[in-house]
């Protein structure tokens, strides 16, 4: 039991050093007062936005966008991928450059989808979605490719359709990568919309943010953006936890 | 290895979709505003280019971005270290810091801000955070992975902690390591050019941000392709860089 | 098994994605009323702001069948992109010179009133012990203003070349940022608009350093605009026409009624009201006057010198423009 809490002491303790140096900081005279607002600020900002129901709506907007550009990203992703994996010359001449486009950042693609899309939710949703693509089709792409090539030669001489072998052969060993990817994807399209947000928005988490920004509400920033955190922390929590059981079932 | 036919391929296809767009754009399918041709891209880059314009901003995003990579070796690699050295420690951070990679560090910038004020500071401050959590992580797991076999044998050879360091646990370590510093400059550059383009810094991001906001099609699409290009260039040196310290 | 579980979580996004659709998408049905898709920047400024909101309270808006929707931005291009895209119909209270550099660029934009013609409310603060008193000491300095092409850009451009000083001007954001700019000597002066901080110049905290009022030059020049969609304006016109009378009437009854504005401009805002009366004296009636359009001329030649545009509108082009009276 000892050593499984020293850890955690340690965790604690650093959060809690952290928070004490935070105050430190902000009482002295050292940055410019306002900037580092005391913590206790902070939390009754945080706790007036959850508690009127203000972030709410808010909230809502920004997984809307998410979820629709996730929708869109889980789709074309598997599609591609699939196509990608089964097939080792297309995958010769896309995949590196897929991978190179992976880590570029989206968000300088953003105006083209402010104009394209508009100022509303959908530019948001293509933020999404373009963030979430690239984690599931690299990962569909190499399950796909790492389906072991007897099952699928055993399937073929039983009389197989295309169909069925897609779903007994490929779909089973290839569920655990695609949810790796998903999870990850998940967790980046939630991002890509909050970061369009934050440029060019009327709702959302981003929103709530820029504004709290734009007017000195500095506590109410901090707030937004503990919140936020927070609540992109859980659901990566949340996959990761299914992501466990998926394995347990993989098994 | 990748033969010549793919390599082509790939570029052939590449050609074929720009010159699709150039065909939309002078047939005036497409309004101009939205959309530009890419020859007219090139000329507007060849201008910026030659008006040393050009380099200039991608000057910035690159200084921007070694500072703040520099920042993140020199204090990552030891931090690692450390955490390597003192379990207690390395557990207890391992998690947090593996809880914050996987979260969106980006959404912190006002903070930075904030503190730094909106200028070049802010902006290798973020480079910097985003860049030395993954060079700690690997740092540490690559320690840790190193068979304590070889530590042995360097006590038995009665090698000083520094000699230890330097010809046992950095050549054994090195592959993760270099693995760490790649991400690392890899989310850096990330965060610097997301940081241009969302708060008009300074940069190629800018650029981008800029062509939106003025109206300028040519001057937006330079700065996302200069952004996409500068990006891909430098995983393609990091690549080579890591083959090349591998194979000597 | 496997296969299911898979095909379940596709439904599940599949689902959410449909229920959001729909939650966002139920149509607004108000019988007679007709949505107007307003973009307003920088909300809570007096000029921007209050002539919409107060015509949405005192019910010239509804007289005029108008329900508004509005969409907040941070001001400038961005207003007219908004725009531009359809996602508003009209725009509000943007430089004039960011109007005509749109047009010029083929964007279907037609401006529809003056918004504020001169500029007697910004000022250029320093900290109070900083021994800068007017703006001929700030010679060799820095100075904030807020984006590029804006009109405190503008504006400060004018200054130095007016009072001939040589100093470097720097991009600080919005009213706040200048303020955290020049308290942290990031800047020697900053740009700020009331009636920001004005509370903080009475503590003694900081000094007006300067005032746009003072410039004779642009006295009289219609420095930001309202603007519409041209494609909605085709279609819409009458609209357009009524949502300008509403804004009428509601200046006409914000400067009759100073009491009533500084209450609703104190609320907006969330600040007392001492500090919305003092506000309220920087913006005179005849500033936000709806007409006339003046001084374009102005603003072409500003876009000229930024490089915005690069050759300057026809009579014709202008004409095609400028829809207002």
């Amino acid at each position: 039991m000892n050593r499984m809490t020293r850890p955690l002491l340690v965790q604690i303790g650093t959060v809690l050093f952290f928070m004490l140096i935070w105050e430190v900081i902000g009482k002295s005279k050292l940055l410019f007062e306002g900037i580092v607002p005391s913590i206790f600020e902070i939390m009754k900002a945080a706790w007036i936005q959850v508690s009127t129901g203000f972030i709410f709506p808010h909230l809502l907007v920004t997984v809307y966008e998410a979820s629709a550009g996730f929708a869109f990203a889980l789709f074309f992703g598997v599609t591609v991928g699939l196509l990608l994996g089964a097939d080792p010359f297309l995958r010769k001449i896309f995949e590196p450059p897929i991978l190179y486009f992976a880590a570029t950042p989206k968000i300088i693609l953003y105006p083209i989808f402010l104009m394209i899309f508009g100022a509303k939710f959908e530019s948001k949703m293509a933020m999404a979605a373009v963030s979430g693509f690239f984690p599931i089709v690299i990962n569909t792409a190499i399950a796909a490719a790492n389906v072991n090539r007897i099952f699928i030669k055993v399937a073929k001489s039983v009389g197989a359709s295309n169909f069925q072998t897609f779903t007994r052969v490929y779909m089973p060993s290839m569920l655990l990568p695609i949810f790796t990817g998903m999870r990850l994807g998940i967790g980046v399209s939630l991002v890509g919309a909050i970061l369009g947000e934050l440029k060019v928005s009327n709702a959302g988490l981003g929103f709530i943010i820029i504004q709290a920004f734009n007017y000195f509400r500095i506590p109410e920033m901090y707030a937004s953006i503990l919140l936020t955190f927070c609540f992109a922390a859980m659901v990566n929590l949340l996959m990761t936890l299914v992501l466990v059981r998926m394995r347990r079932f993989a098994q | 290895m990748e033969t010549w036919r793919e390599k082509t391929l790939r570029w052939g296809f590449f050609a074929l979709v720009v010159g699709a767009i150039e065909v939309v754009v002078r047939l005036n399918l497409v309004d101009r505003i939205f959309l530009t041709s890419p020859s007219l891209i090139a000329v507007a880059a060849w201008e910026r280019l030659l008006s040393g314009d050009l380099i200039g901003l991608l000057m910035t995003t690159v200084y921007e971005a070694a500072i703040a990579f520099g920042i993140a070796v020199i204090v990552g690699l030891p931090a690692g270290f450390l955490l390597w050295k003192y379990p207690l420690f390395g557990r207890a951070y391992d998690e947090l810091l593996g809880a914050l990679f996987a979260s969106p560090l980006i959404l912190l910038y006002p903070i930075f801000l904030v503190i730094f004020g909106r200028g070049i500071s802010a902006v290798i401050a973020m480079g910097c955070i985003s860049g030395i959590i993954p060079i700690v992580l690997n740092t540490h797991q690559a320690l840790r992975d190193v068979n304590q076999t070889y530590i042995k044998v360097g006590k038995s050879m009665r090698l000083t902690n520094g000699q230890t360091i330097t010809y046992i646990l950095f050549p054994a370590a090195w592959p993760i390591i270099m693995g760490g510093l790649k991400l690392g400059l890899t989310y850096t550059l990330i965060s610097i050019i997301a940081l241009e383009f969302l708060v008009e810094i300074g940069g190629i991001g800018t650029l981008a941000s800029k062509g939106y906001y003025w109206f300028n099609t040519e001057e937006l699409y330079l700065g996302v392709v200069g952004a996409i290009f500068l990006s891909m260039i430098f995983i393609y040196l990091l690549g080579k860089a890591e083959s090349r310290l591998f194979s000597s | 098994m496997k296969n299911e579980k898979y095909r379940c979580r596709l439904f599940i996004y599949f689902l959410t994605s449909v229920m959001g659709l729909l939650f966002f998408t139920v149509p607004d049905s108000h019988g007679q009323l007709q949505t107007l898709k307003l973009a307003i920047p920088q909300k809570g400024l007096f000029d921007t702001t209050m002539p919409t909101l107060m015509a949405d309270k005192m019910g010239f808006l509804k007289e005029a069948g108008i329900k508004p929707e509005i969409f907040w931005t941070s001001g400038g291009a961005e207003t007219v992109r908004v725009v531009t895209v359809g996602s508003a119909d009209i725009g509000i209270s943007t430089g004039t010179e960011s109007l005509v550099t749109a047009f010029m660029k083929g964007s279907p934009v037609r401006i529809i009133s003056a918004q504020m013609t001169g500029s007697p409310e910004l000022f250029w603060i320093v900290r109070a012990d900083s021994p800068y008193r007017t703006i001929k000491d700030l010679d060799g300095k820095s100075i904030g203003f807020s984006r590029p092409g804006s009109s405190t850009h503008m504006i400060l451009q004018l200054a130095v070349d007016h009072y001939k000083i040589k100093a470097k001007l720097v991009p600080v954001g919005g009213v706040p940022d200048s303020f955290t700019a020049v308290m942290t000597k990031q800047v020697d002066a900053g740009w700020s608009s009331p009636p920001s901080f004005l509370d903080r110049i009475d503590k003694g905290e900081i000094r007006i350093v300067f005032k746009a009022a003072d410039l004779e030059s642009i006295k009289d020049v219609t420095l930001r605009v309202n603007f519409v969609n041209a494609s909605f304006y085709e279609k819409n016109a009458k609209l357009v026409k009524s949502y300008l009378n509403a804004l009428k009437k509601a200046i006409d009854y914000m400067y009759q009624n100073p009491k009533e504005t500084a209450a609703l401009f104190a609320e907006i805002n969330k600040f007392p009201l001492s500090v919305a009366e003092a506000g309220l004296k920087f913006f005179p009636k005849e500033s936000v006057a709806l007409t006339p359009v003046s001084r374009v001329d102005f603003s072409v030649d500003l876009a000229l010198k930024l490089q915005m545009i690069t050759k300057a509108p026809t009579e014709e082009e202008l004409k095609k423009l400028i829809v207002a009276e």
